[in-house]
């Protein structure tokens, strides 16, 4: 058996794991698959514009990346230091402009998202090349680079099966990328938090994690957040949603397998990532808005909805549903 | 036709599986990509990253009592913590990049390595604090809700002890 196979044979392996619990219905994948083609056609497009979005939002801080003088350059943009520094990061900006336009219009041609991935990259690594890293483009970043391998002629209205499947795939690896930033965010948390437990000192396990956090990074940047400021002095209030916090981040990328999940999962994100704002100045907005497009908008699947199937697809919390429902409990 | 009219280049139902089992290869592998080379950058701090795969590691750990460095500045006499020296730095004042430069500063100075030292000062004193400005970076231990009690829950912010580890002294 070749190596390529057993690693597909591994993949269905972990799907059948991973997925949902009632997919009994035979064929019926197939008939999701068409119905997210379709879903697919529009969505690509649309990440395509929103990444034009994206560049054209940071246009007014392109003066300040021109006067800035004293730079940590990323890999991707350490040959800045070869010629005229500013001439240098001007050209990323321009050539980010012009390939994120290029591909807003053109998302059927590899060179354009090729390009156009090349652009964010460059531009990512230059506006994080000023001595602190931020992570809001990264995922941009990344599934800008896979949707680079679509098949040719991915959007006609008559492509077979395996180009139609090909794109489902590839928008369905571009969720478990998003989605997978999130559990290992959850896997970090509660191997610090086990690291810190058994140090004595306070974890995310404790009830006043969430206030430390806040209190720890609204001083660090002067600010003030009255929602912030409220939950420190109430550090009880803040517990119940650093664990709610905790399990939807933990568990994200099995929502990529579990289409019912979708929703909801992208939903708690969104607010999730609203509520730091709101305690923490600090604000995903791409993050929200892939949250939106990805997981929220254009769920790949169509299971029927009903409240035990969503209660039996929850990680953990559907296993102990299925185990009363076994019992005959609920 | 040829491939470039307008037909699909795999007609044959072998050759479209064999691209699409491809294409499934290839998605699972960077997926296993970002999470293998997001977790190995855990050896690399400060950031944590093998840029663009980070560790996505924000907030992991719970402050305690930790590190922190200060920027105390001066002007005409008058001195001020960095924060609240808004009207004389600007918006870096309230910058997160300014405070991660301060901290990389402060562990520099406080370790003594020159290389280090200077190219955080510079990133310092280039990007986030004007020349006509004096400042001491001021260094303490501290618990996060024991300084907040202290800065924001009194009239007057009271300041603990702290150790001096370097700054910029010009003309008066």
């Amino acid at each position: 058996m070749s190596r390529s196979t057993l690693l597909a044979r591994w993949i269905r392996g972990a799907r059948h794991w991973l997925g949902p619990r009632d997919r009994a219905v035979p064929g019926a994948i197939f008939k999701e698959h068409a119905e997210a083609y379709q879903r697919c056609r529009v969505l690509i497009p649309v990440f395509y514009i929103f990444l034009l979005y994206s560049t054209l939002e940071a246009l007014p801080g392109w003066s300040n990346l021109m006067a800035k003088t004293e730079w940590k350059l990323l890999w991707p943009v350490g040959w800045l230091t070869w010629g005229p520094l500013r001439e240098g990061i001007l050209g990323i900006l321009i050539f980010n402009l012009l390939t994120s336009f290029a591909a807003s219009i053109f998302s059927g041609s590899r060179v354009a998202r090729a390009s156009a991935f090349l652009g964010m990259l460059l531009f990512t690594a230059l506006s994080n090349s000023t001595g602190k890293v931020g992570h809001n483009l990264h995922v941009m970043v990344l599934i800008s680079f896979l949707l680079i391998w679509l098949p040719a002629h991915w959007n006609r209205p008559d492509a077979p099966r395996w180009v139609r499947n090909s794109v489902y795939l590839l928008v369905s690896g571009a969720q478990g990328v998003l989605m997978l930033s999130y559990t290992m965010a959850g896997l970090i948390k509660v191997g610090a938090g086990l690291f810190q437990l058994t140090a004595g000192q306070r974890s995310v396990f404790h009830y006043d994690s969430l206030a430390r956090q806040i209190a720890d990074r609204l001083l660090q940047t002067g600010s003030s957040r009255p929602l912030g400021e409220w939950l420190i002095v109430n550090p009880v209030a803040a517990w119940p949603l650093m664990m709610l916090v905790l399990y939807i981040e933990l568990f994200a990328i099995w929502v990529v397998f579990r289409p019912r999940l979708q929703v909801f999962f992208a939903v708690v994100l969104i607010v999730f990532h609203a509520a730091s704002y709101f305690t923490m100045t600090i604000f995903f907005l791409n993050h929200c808005v892939l949250l939106g497009l990805f997981i929220g908008i254009v769920p790949l699947g169509s299971l029927r909805w009903s409240v035990r199937g969503f209660v039996r697809d929850l990680p953990l919390v559907g296993a102990g549903f299925v185990w009363l429902e076994r019992r005959r409990f609920v | 036709m040829e491939r470039g009219a307008g037909t699909f280049p795999s007609k044959s139902k072998e050759g479209g599986l064999q691209r699409y089992r491809k294409v499934q290869v290839a998605t699972a592998l960077f997926i296993l990509l970002m999470f293998g080379a997001g977790e190995a950058a855990l050896l690399r701090p400060p950031n944590y990253e093998v840029f663009p795969f980070y560790s996505w590691s924000m907030f992991a750990l719970v402050p305690n009592e930790t590190e922190q460095f200060y920027v105390f500045v001066t002007k005409d006499g008058e001195t001020r913590e960095f924060t609240r020296a808004k009207k004389w730095v600007g918006e870096a004042a309230n910058s997160i990049v300014a405070y991660t430069v301060i901290q990389q500063y402060g562990r520099a100075l406080l370790s003594g390595n020159k290389n280090q030292i200077e190219k955080w000062r510079r990133q310092f004193e280039e990007n986030h604090m004007p020349d006509d400005l004096n400042y001491e970076v001021r260094y303490s231990k501290e618990d996060p809700m024991v300084r907040w009690q202290q800065e924001r829950m009194t009239e007057a912010p009271a300041w603990p002890d702290m150790k001096v580890v370097g700054g910029r002294e010009g003309e008066p």
